[in-house]
């Protein structure tokens, strides 16, 4: 770097300086900060609903099989089959809501 | 021993504009180009990439004295059940493992194979003679992980990245916006929760609130899971920030040196980083570099760009606004971070990754 540029260690210690400022003149406040975060956060819950529906709808299904067999008599199959597209009717609801918002 | 026929490659994935990816072809021209038979055999063959790589089942096994491998490691794979199976003489070449605990919640899966890669690099460990990693970070970790002998080889660069004209279409539109006013950010990987780009888009917000509402972010690079993504859209969108903020996905590589001839700053505030080829692209490009202190990062940047002690968005904001309007500021980054990048050229690493073969070959006599 040539001498007399700004060098990264004092261009570290103005932003540093520069960021204290920031905060005590109010111009990036902690409740400004604080929605940043909450707002992350909600994105984030709401993105990670939908998988996680999914895998517990995967996981019921897989559940449901090992306590009602396939070779279990008819009429429990078609109740476990039945149970099986109720688990996918909601989790197609849940996500054209989702797509909705 | 005499010197091997091939040195073959076992990698768990390879895709495009990937740089593991890039770094393992480039290896492959290398080794081609010392005199040995060389190919690439993948578990997964992305798009793209067929008939440049072979499936791992078509690995031929020719023993120690005619054939080395290389293992490229950076996940957990049942390739490495078949590299440790092999006869094989053993080098890993080791890009790092992303922590499970930054991508499990995002994507469950991933953080089992990152859990996963960890537990297998400990089991190659003793089985290899040598390890590479594109860092001393990574040299540390192999280190630690029981592997008797490490070398620094840099990632080699795709060149395309750092060579490739820019998109003139591309150029022109990022160019025309600048008309309206405002900066351009730019940070470049995979959209992936542990390279943080919800926490660039943070220091972006508070980069408008402190100075310039006209401010531009472009996040490049292919998204690792759409939860991420989506928690990432959502975000943009819930801080109004969907104009100023444009995610383009993974861009050819005229489109990317579009977007570095455009940009005013590279920020990055990712949480792990095992080399980031992008800040070494962004310093070839004269962009100045932004980048919290974390993992490889200090070693990649060096004093080639601003490092910050930690990525709290108020100080982002704040050395960003320092670097593009203290006088000489931005331009002294850029020559410091062009001498940083001479340390990564192409040549420097190929010269590294020969050395280390030939060492390889004199140990083995």
């Amino acid at each position: 770097m040539a001498s007399g540029s700004p060098s990264p260690a004092g261009l570290r210690a103005a932003a540093a300086a520069e960021a204290r400022r920031l905060r005590s003149s109010g111009t990036v406040t902690e409740a400004f900060e604080r929605d940043l975060d909450a707002r992350f956060e909600e994105a984030a819950v709401r993105a990670l609903r939908v998988p996680a529906l999914a895998e517990r709808s995967a996981r019921l299904r897989r559940a449901a099989k090992r306590v009602v067999p396939d070779k279990a008599r008819p009429p429990l199959r078609r109740l476990v089959r039945l149970g099986d597209q109720i688990v996918r009717e909601v989790f197609a609801l849940a996500e054209s809501r989702r797509r909705r918002t | 021993m005499t010197s091997p026929e091939r040195i073959d490659q076992v990698i768990p994935a390879i895709v495009e504009h990937d740089g593991v990816s890039n770094h393992t072809f480039a290896a492959q021209r290398l080794l081609v180009e010392m005199g040995f038979e060389s190919e690439i055999f993948a578990r997964i063959v992305g798009p793209g990439c067929a008939g440049r790589v072979r499936p791992i089942d078509e690995l031929p096994d020719l023993g120690e004295k005619r054939q080395w491998l290389l293992y490229q490691s950076s996940i957990g794979s049942p390739a490495a059940e078949v590299f440790a199976r092999h006869s094989g003489r053993k080098l890993i070449d080791y890009h790092n493992i992303t922590p499970a605990e930054l991508v499990e919640r995002w994507i469950p899966p991933l953080g089992e194979e990152a859990r996963l890669g960890r537990r297998q690099l400990a089991e190659l460990a003793p089985l290899v003679v040598a390890g590479f990693a594109d860092s001393a970070y990574n040299a540390t970790e192999l280190g630690h992980a029981g592997v008797a002998r490490t070398r620094v080889v840099p990632v080699l660069v795709e060149t395309a990245n750092v060579e490739a004209a820019p998109d003139p279409e591309v150029l022109a539109r990022l160019v025309a916006a600048k008309g309206g006013g405002g900066s351009d950010w730019l940070f470049v990987g995979q959209l992936a929760p542990h390279k943080a780009q919800h926490d660039v888009v943070k220091a972006l917000a508070c980069y408008r609130a402190a100075y310039d509402p006209a401010v531009r972010l472009h996040l490049v690079g292919r998204e690792m899971g759409s939860a991420y993504r989506d928690a990432l859209q959502r975000y943009v969108a819930s801080l109004g920030l969907a104009a100023a903020v444009d995610l383009p996905g993974s861009v050819p590589a005229a489109v990317l040196a579009a977007y570095y001839a455009a940009a005013d700053v590279f920020v990055c505030c990712s949480d792990h980083e095992g080399f980031c080829a992008p800040v070494v692209e962004a310093m070839h490009r004269r962009v100045p570099v932004v980048a919290n202190d974390v993992a490889a990062l200090p070693e990649t940047v060096g004093e080639g760009g601003l490092l910050l002690d930690g990525k709290d968005p108020v100080l982002v904001a704040a050395a960003v606004h320092e670097v593009l309007t203290t006088p000489g500021a931005r331009e002294a980054l850029v020559e410091a971070g062009q001498s940083q990048a001479a340390r990564y050229s192409l040549e420097a690493a190929r010269a590294a990754f020969r050395d280390g073969i030939r060492e390889e070959l004199a140990v083995a006599g």
